[in-house]
């Protein structure tokens, strides 16, 4: 598969009154082109702003960052970011966790569909934006898309507002779509809802979705692949099935066990402990306070082990599997 | 959107008659005798009583108060008793004088407080920011009149930049009267060096009376901007790669400043009151002053009818603003 995004080795750290805080240790990602690949983990494991380094949004101010961060060849690194800046709401766009918040509260929809769809092509007529923008909310079953238009945000349901966000966020039929936990602020089956529509539409259009989420179980029905990140590092990468049937990683079987499950008596196990505090993290694997295998030898570095499309960062790899 | 001024229009006109209520009697209980006071300690007990009378003293105050209101609504409140002219007449002479002051000071205040609070946002805890937090610390410890003073004597008196009191000079003559302002009615008349005179006269203490008011806008617009600027929908601004300058003016900027045109009409307000101090050092010669000579001395008519004014003009900057914000807020507009 032609790949899209290719980030090697990120690292991030975010400067604070209190010091350095390192958010991103090393991170490996890459995202084909139409794929949809998962990134999950806990609050503060890095997710969020794995994505806004994509994007170039994070305060170059109290930011260190290394590494490198690939898409279409070129490098959103050390590019001079008016190039960066040109890709948002073109190849790349993005939909947050919570559409209301993210709507702007005093302009109508339609004054902020305008202004994306500027962005898009600046050609435009008023009657052509018009009709695209109508089209794009009907491509997301919405019936009335006059009514929605003329609305401001507080007028409209979480659902409505979420496929108002999915609308303009495909309206300029983006390479990648990055979805920052979408409808985790909405309920569970207009999180569905919106989903599938984003997903159908997302394949229509051959646009990639890197997926954010902090839930397994919507992952599992919509990505292609799964990355599994722990405090700012990925600790295990498998397609969804392989992933599923065959966790690898300690912290990837710890995840899973914690999920409730509605067909089985079993109840959700929660993890030990807590998310490690970034501000002084070891080398060696992260999850080792918490993990149920943790050996002197966990102090060590951990190598990524790679095989049949397959990667898990864990000592313990090797003769488990 | 009409129900909506409509209610504000009754709720002007009910804060209008009880201002009008609490000041007529206000004006009649405090201590010292209206008359003696205007005709001095020289006048005669008769000359004193005759003055009573024709001032209907002695009459019950609600009579007093229908007669008073019955005047008001034709604009006339009566003889000032102590510059002997309709107080509504010495009122037109001066208003004009304050409400010019009060509108550079308002306009100043507004957009430079506005400019300097969106700034400080846009380049938070840098230099733009930081200076902006020493001004208005400054405006806002330092009181109107210090900062009149100190502000005449370096532009005035050390640099000679601007003049240093008055509306216009000794040499000029004031502009053919249209609306009073000299500034606008210089335009209208073409005379544009009467119109860069009075601006010169008008410049200091307009930004001396601005000053307090102006601090407090920008420190509120500062605060909401950062705010906005931490929301979602701003995120998503840039994510879209919507432009920089239309993040800052249009899409942080328009749900921010609501807090600050909701402070905007007391600031106006309040512009009048200030507007005293300033008129005095400046030898403005406006309705401030006069407002204040009047209670100073007495002056029940013109007291009364100081207030009346100001709280006249209380009300429709206040509709003013109530409808501005409700234009920008769809929230009130729709609850309307």
């Amino acid at each position: 598969m032609h790949e899209l995004l290719h980030i090697s080795n990120l690292n991030l750290t975010f400067e604070t009154h209190d010091g350095p805080v390192h958010v991103l240790h090393g991170v490996d990602l890459s995202v084909g082109a139409g794929e949809r690949v998962a990134l999950v983990g806990e609050s503060g494991s890095g997710k969020s702003v794995t994505a806004r380094a994509i994007m170039g949004l994070l305060p170059d101010r109290r930011v260190r960052i290394a590494g490198r961060i690939g898409f279409e060849g070129a490098d959103i690194l050390r590019e001079p970011p008016a190039r960066t800046k040109a890709r948002r709401g073109r190849d790349i766009t993005m939909i947050f966790q919570d559409p209301m918040a993210a709507l702007n509260p005093v302009f109508k929809i339609r004054q902020q569909f305008t202004a994306v769809l500027d962005r898009v092509d600046r050609r435009l007529t008023g009657q052509e934006a018009e009709e695209h923008m109508r089209a794009a909310l009907r491509d997301v079953s919405i019936v009335d898309p006059g009514r929605v238009l003329d609305s401001y945000s507080f007028q409209l349901s979480g659902g409505l507002n979420q496929r108002v966000m999915i609308a303009m966020a495909l309206a300029s039929r983006p390479k990648l779509l990055i979805a920052d936990e979408p409808g985790t602020a909405l309920d569970v089956t207009v999180q569905q809802q919106t989903l599938n529509i984003m997903g159908n539409l997302s394949q229509a259009y051959g646009t990639a979705i890197l997926f954010i989420s902090h839930n397994l179980g919507v992952v599992r029905k919509f990505a292609d692949r799964v990355c599994v990140m722990y405090a700012g590092r990925i600790v295990e990468s498998a397609p969804t099935d392989a992933l599923f049937a065959d966790p690898r990683h300690p912290y990837t079987r710890a995840l899973l066990a914690s999920v409730p499950r509605l067909s089985s008596d079993r109840l959700p196990e929660p993890i030990e402990g807590s998310v490690p505090d970034l501000s002084k993290l070891a080398e060696g694997c992260p999850f080792r306070p918490r993990c149920q295998l943790s050996r002197p030898e966990c102090d060590a570095p951990v190598p990524m082990r790679r095989d049949a499309g397959r990667s898990v960062a864990c000592i313990h790899e090797a003769s488990a599997a | 959107m009409t129900k909506f001024l409509l209610g504000r229009l009754v709720s002007g006109v009910i804060v209008i008659v009880g201002v009008s209520i609490f000041m007529f009697f206000l004006a009649r209980v405090i201590p010292g005798d209206p008359a003696r006071l205007a005709l001095g300690p020289e006048a005669s007990a008769a000359q004193v009583e005759a003055m009573r009378q024709q001032m209907g003293f002695h009459e019950p105050y609600v009579e007093q108060y229908l007669r008073f209101v019955g005047g008001a609504v034709n604009f006339d409140f009566g003889r000032s008793l102590y510059t002997d002219n309709p107080v509504s007449q010495d009122i037109a002479a001066t208003f004009p004088a304050t409400l010019e002051l009060v509108i550079f000071a308002g306009l100043a205040m507004t957009l430079i407080g506005g400019a300097m609070g969106i700034a400080s946002a846009h380049f938070k805890d840098r230099w733009p920011d930081n200076s902006a937090r020493i001004l208005s610390l400054l405006a806002v410890a330092m009181p109107n009149f210090v900062w009149a003073l100190f502000l005449m004597l370096i532009l005035s008196f050390w640099l000679g930049v601007l003049p240093l009191t008055g509306r216009l000079s000794e040499s000029l003559a004031a502009p053919p009267a249209f609306t009073g302002l000299y500034t606008v009615d210089a335009l209208i008349a073409g005379e544009w060096q009467v119109f860069l005179d009075a601006l010169a006269h008008i410049v200091l203490p307009a930004v001396a009376l601005s000053l307090p008011g102006l601090a407090q806008i920008s420190r509120l617009t500062r605060t909401n901007m950062v705010d906005s600027y931490d929301r979602p929908f701003v995120e998503f601004a840039r994510a879209y790669g919507f432009p920089e300058r239309s993040i800052a003016l249009k899409w942080a900027l328009r749900p921010a400043i609501i807090p600050t045109l909701m402070i905007l009409g007391m600031q106006i307000v309040a512009l009048l009151g200030n507007a005293f101090i300033v008129e005095t050092i400046f030898h403005w010669p406006g309705m401030a002053k006069y407002g204040v000579n009047a209670i100073v001395r007495k002056d029940l008519n013109a007291m009364v009818a100081v207030v009346m004014f100001i709280s006249v003009f209380f009300v429709l900057i206040n509709m003013l603003i109530d409808t501005l914000v409700s234009f920008i807020d769809p929230k009130i507009r729709l609850k309307a």
